[in-house]
């Protein structure tokens, strides 16, 4: 059975989601859709088969060809767009950060019941061949029990004078644009895949030191308790130099061994039973396609089967209340225990007051 | 440097007492008159151990007032430190004493005083930040090698305590011994060696403590520890203790500055830098930091004696690792970021004590 896919924002993520969309047998792009017009002509011109292009997204989702909507929009719309989509009968695959707060993801749950369509979010790291194959050894036991997640990363600061021109994360209003839920949300949902553990309390730092006034936040460091009983550390570190550091990556320990996930093609280094540590590589099957073509796959699965998206709702929400627990954490200096009470599920984390201008030269 | 022989007291001849005996040999002007230990024959294997003439003491008490003694190296568990350097310093020995400095900040605090009315050098022995990896990375930070500091992190593994394994004879599971945690215990040098690194200092801590496998042997067998530090750095502490303790025997450090990264391993010692859009090279480690850690801290120490010059690490430095080690008790207990001073009333704050002593059940 062949599936219309309308994908809805046409910036730099897209192309990876038409490429894998174009990939999957059984998938086919009918409309793309973008503020600007002219993009959505370019991309439907410059790509095969007969694609519609729209420049509102509400005339994408009147289009009967379209099954399956790929919103790719900025975080703060996911909400309006994924609802809209799922109201229209749309099944909805919807970019990570699901939404800015918890309540934002609540009404996407809720509007997925109501119309009875998948609901998923595109979490594509924990679809890396590192994450695969460290999760493979943790279900195979082959560190013991975990105790710990540790992920340590860097990231370029933006510094006032570098705003890249007409990005979303840099206009006013853009809700869910800080470091904790853009990078954050793909570190937290990779650790808790990877560990098996669901935060139940979180203890943050949050704060902004070379990037005032541009983006809320360049540096954080997150410890949640879990569930199993772990516990799960991120860091991000935003600095003036493109670098990774020695430890950029994930560290699963286990109660007979460790796991490091730190890039190496693919595969991981695992240390257990007290032998030197050595490189397991991952499945050959796993290099073959894109983290992005599984994520489709999957989707594509669970739809005609009518089965579990790869990634729920329900799960995607639980990186969103990790950040917004972080954030509260750092404000009030005290743990915060999940779930959030009602009030906190609505908060949305900062944002920028004012849209800033793009730095000269562009 | 010719200079007079200083009589040195041992108080407490056990574990540590080995690396103090071999350093001070070979420290010029140092030598260890006297050693004190209530175990008679953890004594007298100190005493075989340094050779000549050496009195031994059954009581600290006695290796205080002993004439002979100008400076006392203080061994004995985290909770007499405070009690024996300040009857050291009171009776104008100078101190050289283990870490943790203290199990209190009150305890710190006396020392510090003690120091300051007899005019006498107080030491403590936060060695790991001597060793030479460690001192390497220092040093390129110092050089800009990496820019602006913005981070340090430095995750540990050990084994735990699970109850089966039973207890030994350490003082770390005496019911009575304060300061005998992890945090405290190994946590104080984490967080020495992490602010050396950085040199800055931690303003807020918030920390999530836990005991997963050694309940009623240790107080904490897992612990994460976050700090915000006043110039700006934020400093992360692990340590996850197992029962089979697999975990990578290398101890390391990574400084996260703005321009690049060091990160320096002990066991084997090893310093890699890497900096934007370069590879990571290994650096060699400079040889004046490769002397061990014991011999460069007492040679430094007899210096500062000699010369009245600065110790190698004064009491309100070591003082601020115990400061950290409670807060982040605290923090944990009261599920808030504990800011930095710690108020007065604190003073005796001594985290989590075992509940009762485990008797000794293997050695």
């Amino acid at each position: 059975m062949t599936l219309g896919y309308g994908v809805i924002g046409l910036g730099r993520i897209s192309g990876r989601h038409i490429d894998s969309v174009e990939r999957l047998e059984g998938g086919r792009v009918v409309a793309v859709a973008d503020a600007n017009e002219e993009k959505a002509q370019h991309v439907a011109a410059a790509r095969e088969g007969e694609i519609s292009a729209y420049a509102d997204h509400r005339a994408l989702l009147a289009d009967a060809d379209v099954d399956v909507a790929v919103v790719l929009v900025p975080t703060h719309l996911h909400r309006e767009v994924s609802v809209a989509a799922m109201d229209a009968g749309k099944h909805v695959i919807c970019e990570k950060a699901m939404a800015p707060s918890v309540a934002d993801c609540m009404a996407m749950i809720e509007a997925r019941d109501r119309n009875a369509v998948k609901l998923m979010i595109a979490h594509s790291t924990r679809f890396q061949p590192q994450s695969l194959t460290a999760r493979r050894l943790v279900e195979e036991r082959a560190i013991g029990q975990v105790v710990a997640c540790d992920a340590h990363f860097t990231a370029g600061a933006t510094q006032p004078g570098e705003v890249p021109q007409d990005f979303w994360r840099f206009k006013a209003g853009a809700a869910g644009h800080g470091y904790v839920v853009n990078f954050g949300c793909h570190y937290i949902d990779t650790a808790r895949y990877m560990s098996g553990g669901d935060p139940v309390a979180v203890s943050g730092h949050v704060g902004n030191r070379f990037s005032q006034g541009v983006i809320p936040e360049d540096h954080y460091v997150i410890t949640a308790l879990c569930e199993p009983d772990l516990s799960i550390t991120i860091a991000q570190y935003g600095t003036l130099a493109n670098y990774r550091t020695p430890s950029s990556g994930y560290v699963v320990f286990g109660t007979i061994g460790m796991i490091e996930a730190t890039g190496h093609a693919g595969g991981v280094l695992l240390a257990a039973g007290g032998e030197e540590m050595r490189e397991v590589s991952a499945d050959p099957s796993l290099l073959q396609e894109t983290a992005w073509d599984r994520e489709h796959r999957g989707f594509y699965r669970s739809v005609i089967d009518d089965t579990p998206e790869p990634v729920t709702g329900e799960d995607a929400m639980r990186n969103i209340e990790w950040a917004t627990a972080a954030y509260l954490s750092s404000e009030r200096g005290c743990r915060m225990d999940l779930p959030l009470s009602a009030d906190d599920q609505a908060h949305a984390g900062p944002h920028l007051d004012e849209t800033l201008s793009p730095a000269e030269g562009e | 440097m010719s200079v007079h022989e200083l009589g040195y007291g041992l108080i407490g001849c056990g574990r540590i007492s080995g690396p103090h005996i071999d350093a001070i040999a070979q420290t010029e002007g140092a030598r260890i008159v006297a050693v004190a230990d209530p175990n008679p024959q953890k004594a007298e294997a100190a005493r075989a151990a340094i050779g000549g003439e050496v009195a031994v003491h059954a009581d600290w008490q006695e290796l205080v007032a002993d004439a002979t003694v100008e400076a006392v190296v203080v061994c004995a568990p985290t909770q007499m430190h405070a009690e024996m350097s300040v009857a050291a310093m009171a009776a104008g020995r100078h101190v050289y004493c283990e870490k943790a400095m203290a199990a209190s900040m009150g305890g710190c605090r006396a020392m510090i005083g003690a120091r300051d009315r007899a005019g006498v050098k107080l030491t403590v022995g936060q060695s790991t930040r001597f060793r030479a990896p460690f001192a390497m990375a220092r040093r390129l930070v110092e050089r800009g090698e990496v820019g602006e500091v913005v981070a340090v992190d430095a995750t540990f593994g050990g084994p735990a305590n699970p109850p089966e394994m039973g207890a030994t004879d350490s003082w770390r599971y005496r019911a009575e011994s304060a300061g005998n945690g992890h945090i405290i215990n190994f946590g104080c040098h984490y967080i020495d060696t992490a602010r050396f690194l950085c040199d800055d200092d931690p303003v807020a801590v918030s920390a999530i403590v836990a005991n997963r496998f050694s309940p009623g042997m240790i107080q904490e067998d897992q612990f994460v520890v976050t700090s915000t530090c006043d110039g700006g750095a934020l400093i992360t502490v692990a340590l996850y203790c197992t029962p089979a303790s697999t975990m990578p025997g290398d101890e390391g450090y990574v400084v996260i500055g703005t321009e690049g990264a060091v990160s320096a391993l002990w066991r084997p010692d090893r310093v890699v830098l890497r900096r934007g859009g370069e590879g990571a090279d290994p650096v060699a480690i400079d040889d004046d930091l490769r002397e061990g850690p014991f011999v460069r801290l007492h040679r430094q120490l007899r210096r500062a004696i000699e010369d009245d010059g600065p110790v190698p690490v004064a009491g309100e430095d070591a003082m601020r690792n115990v400061e950290w080690g409670l807060a982040a008790y605290l923090s944990s207990e009261r599920r808030c970021q504990i800011e930095l001073p710690l108020s007065a009333d604190l003073d005796g704050y001594v985290g989590p004590q075992l509940a009762r002593t485990i008797p000794p059940t293997r050695d």
